[in-house]
């Protein structure tokens, strides 16, 4: 299945072909969707990622489903993983750009991802031969790779110091179109983001914008009335108090007054329709 | 002269008939050998046993001695039955014999008095079939004659008593019938307590209420400093009140973990710590560890993401069968061991995921040592699990103090009355222990109940195990409210506890 693209052959990315400085071989795994210039969006951010990270993640794919886009990541923990799990779910394909050879599943708790991007249609790539181990250096090699390969960059979150800042300076300097997701001035991992959009990145504060730029509209419906539809009075009182802040199931009983048994009951209910999610005992609004 | 006396070797709970044969010789140096022991580190019972002849004013023979014990190669030591060894030389010497039927036990000390026996609490299962006779043990030994139909118990205190009464033919009547010889009550150290002196944590509470009235294992996780700990050692507390049999069972496991008796508790309540051995945890053939101890109690592992994966995997067969099985010296060897697991953890290695006013300081690499110490096997064994937090503005709203309002002990009280009468054909007594033939018989579901537990299903993709789990901490809720069918509701509350592997 492996096999090496060269520059000059059919096949080779057609984005990546056109930048300077990149390989002259890619190695892939797995099948790379043509059009990656139109359809290629890549996801970048901090290894540790915040509920604010995921929820944004979240929504984000949840207007993507179906829109055929493909989502470039970079296979590590947090961030990129959520990006290529939710990418799976919501139908999109997705390709994984790894700092090793694409026989090395790295990180190894990953290994069901790595078959799922495969068997889902994406791909796996490489600019190293196979059996080549991770080293220090090659992470900010792959984030040119991931930047070369999409057509927009959003960045969730990142410290100012992180490989993720590295991949928006290659996107900045392949002319690709930057977003950064605002966070918390305080926050570690928001202060790289926050200082993306003081250095020109595009602020990110919907999905519409991304859609906008890839030349898509989303099928579903707008995020509003998807919450509101089909849910019991408790549960609206629950989405309200949710939207603004995760809340774990005490604090929920104490705002809400609802008996221990009963709040279990609701919880469980929204659970099951989608509308919330629950991370080590805190609930989210998705 | 010749002479045969029977006694036992008991060897952790397992009772073998013994005989002790003494022959006296009038040729030969006098001495005394003992034959038939393994090892044979007898000189100073066989010491022992000359003092107390003299002491107690009886003439030790001064000739050749022969012990011989059958079978050969049971015993190492002559400690536990200095008693019917004595007895054997005394039959011996003076010519008289004792009954077919009567049998001795126990050691002696260098004044001639018997010395309480604890292991004599295991003699009822060889009564329990019925035979006949008389037991002599020391006054003060422990011993349950509700088995015993045709014993007499005859409680002597000293070898010079027993000389009195086989050779001088002096009257020492049987003790008394008693159902527990040892003073033995379900005494209630903190009568009436409950969960309500923690703060805040409504649903931890609910869980653990669930899980001690089902005897489901739960798993608590949650940030330092909110109360792991405290809510567990309260569940000790909250433990309902066990059945005779289960008494006996709970002396039993002290007695084979070489407890005192006087610190034998109702309740075991036993907290390893992280540094436990293997063998300490699990046991050995030799000895059983804390595992034989939480017999019939609870088994709290507190940090449990700091136990060795090892010993961890150990105790998985442990929980699954309920008891410690050895292999010593060709001889299965089993230990009981069923407890209650409680754990503790923190959500990451360094604590802090999940607190509310400090970050998480793990890398990706102590995320993945967090994980495979949690291994998924592991946390199989869990029923429940509960996410614990501490949250400053919950503690003032809930306040420290119970309000005579909660009902917690006398609803565990009843749930576990319900089990009980319902699942004694299947000859277990919790929740916890439905097979999986009778799961559909006895956890009905309303309508709304099985739709939700499809929705549920498909939605998380629960295997059977993990449904089979729903089912019957479900029971259990419904158990606590009294209904007899498992409604949406319950269901809901079921799910929501269920052991989820997500990575943090």
């Amino acid at each position: 299945m492996n096999n090496a693209v060269f520059t000059h052959q059919v096949g080779f990315p057609k984005c990546a072909g056109s930048v300077k400085g990149l390989p002259k071989e890619l190695h892939i795994r797995g099948i790379l969707p043509e059009n990656l210039d139109k359809l290629g969006i890549g996801i970048v951010g901090s290894r540790r990622i915040s509920p604010y990270g995921i929820r944004v993640l979240r929504e984000l794919f949840y207007f993507l489903k179906d829109t055929g886009l493909a989502v470039i990541s970079g296979f590590t923990v947090g961030t990129d993983s959520y990006a290529h799990e939710f990418a799976l779910s919501a139908g999109c394909t997705t390709v994984a750009v790894m700092p090793c050879g694409c026989d090395i599943i790295h990180p190894s708790s990953n290994k069901e991802l790595y078959k799922r991007i495969l068997g889902g249609g994406g791909a796996v790539v490489s600019e190293f031969e196979d059996g080549f181990m991770p080293q220090k250096w090659t992470y900010p090699k792959r984030n040119r790779i991931i930047a070369a390969l999409s057509k927009v960059v959003l960045v969730v979150e990142a410290s100012s110091k992180s490989g993720s800042m590295i991949t928006a300076d290659f996107a900045k300097k392949y002319g690709r179109k930057l977003f950064s997701v605002p966070g918390d001035i305080y926050t570690e991992r928001s202060s790289g983001t926050n200082k993306l959009l003081s250095g020109g990145a595009e602020v990110y504060l919907s999905p519409t914008r991304i859609l906008d730029e890839m030349g898509v509209t989303s099928t579903q419906k707008a995020s509003g009335s998807v919450r509101d539809s089909g849910s019991t009075a408790g549960e609206t009182d629950l989405l309200y108090i949710l939207k603004e802040k995760g809340m774990n199931f005490n604090e929920l009983g104490i705002k809400t007054g609802i008996s221990t048994g009963r709040l279990n009951e609701i919880l469980m209910k929204m659970l099951l329709k989608n509308l919330i999610f629950e991370k080590n005992g805190v609930y989210y609004v998705l | 002269m010749y002479c045969r006396v029977r006694t036992f070797a008991i060897k952790g709970s397992t009772v073998t008939e013994l005989g002790v044969e003494i022959t006296i010789s009038s040729r030969g140096i006098p001495r005394v050998e003992v034959t038939g022991v393994k090892g044979g580190e007898c000189t100073k019972s066989i010491k022992k046993i000359r003092t107390a002849f003299n002491n107690s004013g009886l003439q030790f023979p001064n000739k050749k001695i022969n012990i011989n014990i059958l079978p050969a190669g049971l015993i190492s030591d002559l400690t536990d039955i200095e008693f019917p060894a004595s007895m054997g030389i005394l039959f011996a010497h003076y010519g008289v014999a004792p009954g077919t039927s009567d049998l001795f036990y126990g050691s002696l000390n260098s004044g001639g008095f018997l010395v309480p026996a604890t292991k004599t609490i295991f003699l009822d299962d060889v009564w329990a079939s019925g035979r006949m006779g008389r037991l002599f043990i020391s006054d003060g030994s422990l011993y349950f004659n509700e088995n015993i139909n045709g014993l007499k118990v005859y409680k002597l205190c000293s070898l010079s008593q027993a000389a009195d009464f086989f050779v001088n033919g002096e009257v020492v009547s049987p003790a008394a019938s008693q159902t527990l010889a040892y003073n033995y009550a379900w005494a209630r150290s903190g009568a009436g307590d409950c969960f309500c002196g923690v703060l805040g944590n409504t649903q931890t509470k609910r869980a653990l209420t669930i899980s001690i009235s089902g005897h489901h294992n739960i798993l608590m996780l949650g940030p330092s400093g909110t109360g792991k700990s405290l809510l567990a050692e309260k569940s000790a507390a909250m433990f309902p009140d066990g059945t005779q049999k289960d008494a006996v069972e709970i002396i039993k496991a002290g007695i084979l973990c070489g407890m005192p008796t006087e610190n034998i508790v109702t309740t075991p309540f036993r907290r390893p710590h992280i540094s436990v051995k293997e063998g300490d945890l699990i046991g050995s053939p030799r000895m059983p560890g804390e595992a034989t101890l939480a017999h019939k109690g609870i088994l709290f592992l507190d940090e449990m993401h700091l136990f060795p994966s090892k010993v961890l995997n150990s105790l998985k067969t442990v929980i699954d069968r309920k008891k410690v099985e050895f292999n010593c010296e060709g001889a299965p060897v089993s230990y009981p061991a069923d407890f209650l697991l409680i754990g503790a953890a923190n959500n990451c290695m360094c604590g802090l995921l999940g607190a509310e006013d400090r970050q998480c300081k793990c890398n990706g690499k102590d995320l993945n040592t967090y994980h495979t110490r949690m291994n998924p096997s592991f946390l199989e064994r869990f029923d429940i699990l509960t996410h614990v937090s501490g949250s400053p503005v919950e503690a003032v709203h809930s306040g420290g103090e119970c309000s005579h309002k909660c009902h917690t002990a006398e609803q565990i009280k009843k749930a576990v009355s319900i089990q009980r009468s319902r699942l004694v054909p299947l000859g277990i007594s919790y929740n916890s222990g439905i097979p999986h033939e009778s799961i559909n018989r006895i956890c009905n579901l309303s309508k709304d109940g099985s739709s939700l537990l499809e929705m549920a299903v498909s939605k998380y993709g629960l295997s059977t195990r993990a449904v089979h789990r729903i089912l019957t901490v479900s029971r259990t809720i419904s158990d606590l409210e009294d209904t007899p069918e498992i409604s949406a509701a319950h269901l809901a509350e079921a799910v929501q506890y269920r052991v989820k592997n997500d990575k943090p």
